[in-house]
Parts: structure tokens; C-alpha cells; sequence
């Protein structure tokens, strides 16, 4: 602008702008030709081919998402429907809660969580202190607690290896292990929030029923670490 | 931008459908010949693809994939010209400004200017050093400021202004008698 503003006043730099102009308006008509095609669809075919592996990979993990989150409500509602006391007040409003939790926290670890296990610690370890109180451990119904968390944790993870197997993938994924081991063991520890007579001792919810969350995720951290190891050598 | 670097298909050949042509100009320009500029071209937007983590939202998308091509540019260069592995633009833009000096000192740089003009301007565009040409081409075609085809191109803003003061210069002189005849 202040060019121009000079230029109005000074006839030799008026024309030498006046050149300029005429240059790059001259400098436009040295066009280049479009590329071919086929040179086109050679440079975006490799990244295709790959964007496309990725959106593959997100839709099975979308459908292994639901179908484990679903195996991790089942292994919530199994344990609960074998029980013969009868169900009813808050301990089973919390224990609804933490089975959505667990089934919610299973999807999200499958199909976009980045935090390993995180979010089922976290569950388990706010149900503890919300409904604990006390001094109690009660190491003999303990281990049964335990055993009851170890098997919905199992019947997860082999819920999840037979759908991973289902949709086609040899392996199971590192998440969907974590969701499947983490959720099972978590909706166990839900079950017991109703079915277990200690689940109101804060030691013995501590030790027995999140302990086997944290070490169910111990365990699928273990698997996957082992799995990528062996991945890695071939 | 961003759906194509969490993954998405159709972001990408968005950005492809608008970039790619504008990339293959861009090497065109410099190497003139098609197949160069179409490996060029695969070549870069590979590049770009594993890069494509490490663009930050704030970043303008043409200048930064013109970055990744400005530095395929120089390494089909430093190949070509068989510079030191860390030979930068300016060692470029020396030898290519010695080998159009020699060149022009054993033939005719200007060419009578007759037929048609549009490709009586390429010839002219095409007569200049490569390291002229593309800022011209930058700052021309892609209207990029000089502080942006510096940075594209890893120089400074000051070797980015001399470079295109001396190749708006000649090609001033070529193409003179067309521009007295637009005057006329």
C-alpha cells in the first residue's frame, strides 16, 4: 500500500510498478499440465490401502466391543441369578451401577481407551470405599470372593477370544484382553457387592474384591506384554 | 485435517483431491520432467502420511505438506547433484546458480520470443536457475509470502527476497519486448 501511495507521486516508480503487474499477470499463462490419473491413483493407493485397513480394524473392534461388553453383563447377571437370597435394596442399586460401570468401561478400554485398565481400577476402588466401613478381612470367605472374581474374569476373557476369533483376527488385541479380564473381573466384583455378607468390611473389600481386579489386569497386561514379545521375534 | 490424522479415509482423499495437483505443479516446475514429478509425488505424500502425526492443529495445511515436498525436492537433488548429505538450499541454489551461469555464458539465454506467448512464458520460467524457479513458482502460482517459501523451503526470508528479486530481473529482460507489446 505505501508503494502504491509513493507510486502516485512518482511517475518513474508508477511505471516500474506498472511493469510489475504486467510481469505476473504475463507469469500467469505459464501454466503446467494437470497430472495423469494414473499418477494420481499411484500416489494415494498405498495410503488408501492402509486408511482402509484402519477403518476394517475400527469396525471390528466397534462389534468386539459390544459383543465382550455384553459377555461382561452376563458374568455380572450369571453369578447373581444363581444366588438364592433374595435381591432387592441399595446394595443391589450399587451393584447394578458398577455392572454398567464395568460393562461401559470394558467397551470404551476395546474401542478407543489409551489408559490400560485405569478406568476398572479406578470403579473398584470408588465401590470400595462408597460401601466399606469397618476393620473386617475375613480371609476364609475372602478367597472365595476371589475365586468368584477369578472365573467372571475367565469367562470374559474366553468370551472374548472366541469373538475375536469369530471376527476373523488370529490374536487377541491388547485392549480387548484388558476390557475382557479387567470388565469380567469387575462385574464379578459387582456380583459380590450383592451376593457377598462381607461386602460392607472395607480390608476385606480392598483385599478381596479389588485386589483380584488389579490382578486380573496384572494378568492381561502379563498375556499382552508376552504376546507383543513374541510378535516382535517374528 | 485432523479426521484424516485420526484415520479417516475420506478426509484423506479430500485433502489428496486438493493438494496432489498443486504438489505435482510444484515439481513439475522444478524437474519438468512427468515421471520425476509423479514419483515425487508418491514420494511425498508418503512422507506425509507417516508425518501425519506430528501436525499440530494451529499449522496451515498447504505450507506444511509444501514442506515435506520442499524437502523431497532437495534430497532428489542432493541425489542428482551428488551433494553432501547435509547439503542445504543454499547449497542448492550455488550450484544451480554456477551451472546457469556456465550455461548461459556458452549459449544464448534469450530466446527470440515469437508464437505463442503462454509458451514463450514457460520457456522464460524455465530458463531461469531452479532455485529461482521455485520461488517464482512459490510466490506466483502458490501465493505464498517470501516468510512463508523461507520456511517451506528451511532458508531466510532475506535469501528467499534475493533469489526472487534476481529472477523477476531476467525474466523482466526476456520477456521485455512482450511486455512493451501489452504496453503498446
Amino acid at each position: 500500500m505505501s508503494a502504491e501511495a509513493h507510486a502516485r507521486t512518482c511517475a518513474a516508480c508508477a511505471r516500474a510498478l506498472e511493469d510489475g503487474r504486467r510481469l505476473l499477470a504475463l507469469l500467469g499463462q505459464a501454466t503446467l499440465p494437470e497430472p495423469s490419473a494414473t499418477a494420481l491413483a499411484r500416489a494415494s493407493a498405498t495410503i488408501l490401502a492402509e486408511l482402509g485397513e484402519i477403518d476394517a480394524s475400527r469396525a471390528v473392534a466397534g462389534k468386539l466391543a459390544a459383543v465382550v461388553s455384553a459377555a461382561v453383563l452376563a458374568t455380572w447377571a450369571l453369578p447373581l441369578a444363581l444366588m438364592r437370597a433374595p435381591l432387592g435394596g441399595r446394595a443391589l442399586a450399587f451393584s447394578i451401577a458398577l455392572a454398567a460401570v464395568a460393562a461401559v468401561s470394558t467397551a470404551l478400554t476395546i474401542a478407543v481407551s489409551k489408559r490400560d485398565g485405569l478406568l476398572f481400577f479406578a470403579a473398584s476402588l470408588a465401590m470400595a470405599f462408597v460401601t466399606g466401613s469397618g476393620a473386617t478381612l475375613g480371609p476364609a470367605v475372602g478367597l472365595h470372593c476371589a475365586a468368584i472374581e477369578a472365573l467372571t474374569a475367565a469367562t470374559a476373557g474366553v468370551a472374548a477370544w472366541v469373538a475375536t476369533h469369530a471376527f476373523g483376527r488370529r490374536t487377541l488385541d491388547r485392549r480387548v484382553l484388558i476390557g475382557a479380564l479387567g470388565g469380567g473381573a469387575l462385574a464379578g466384583h459387582a456380583a459380590l457387592d450383592v451376593g457377598c455378607g462381607m461386602s460392607s468390611a472395607l480390608p476385606h473389600v480392598l483385599v478381596f474384591h479389588t485386589g483380584p481386579v488389579v490382578l486380573a489386569l496384572g494378568v492381561a497386561l502379563l498375556i499382552a506384554r508376552r504376546a507383543d514379545a513374541r510378535a516382535a521375534v517374528l | 485435517m485432523a479426521a484424516y490424522v485420526s484415520g479417516d479415509r475420506r478426509a484423506f482423499e479430500q485433502l489428496f483431491s486438493r493438494l496432489a495437483p498443486r504438489l505435482h505443479r510444484f515439481f513439475r516446475r522444478s524437474f519438468s520432467a512427468e515421471a520425476t514429478a509423479d514419483d515425487l509425488l508418491q514420494v511425498t505424500f508418503l512422507k506425509l502420511h507417516k508425518a501425519r502425526d506430528t501436525y499440530r492443529a494451529d499449522m496451515r495445511v498447504a505450507p506444511w505438506a509444501f514442506t515435506i515436498a520442499a524437502r523431497v525436492r532437495l534430497d532428489e537433488f542432493r541425489r542428482r547433484k551428488r551433494l553432501a548429505e547435509d547439503g542445504d538450499e543454499e547449497a542448492l541454489a550455488r550450484a544451480e546458480e554456477t551451472q546457469a551461469k556456465t550455461q548461459s555464458e556458452t549459449s544464448s539465454h534469450r530466446e527470440t520470443i515469437d508464437g505463442d506467448t503462454a509458451e514463450a512464458v514457460r520457456r522464460a520460467v524455465d530458463g531461469l536457475p531452479e532455485s529461482q524457479r521455485v520461488v517464482i513458482h512459490l510466490n506466483r502460482f502458490e501465493e505464498m509470502t517470501f516468510a512463508e517459501i523461507a520456511k517451506v523451503l528451511g532458508t531466510t526470508e532475506g535469501a528467499v527476497k534475493l533469489r526472487a528479486f534476481r529472477a523477476y530481473g531476467a525474466l523482466r529482460q526476456v520477456l521485455q519486448p512482450m511486455l512493451a507489446e501489452v504496453t503498446s
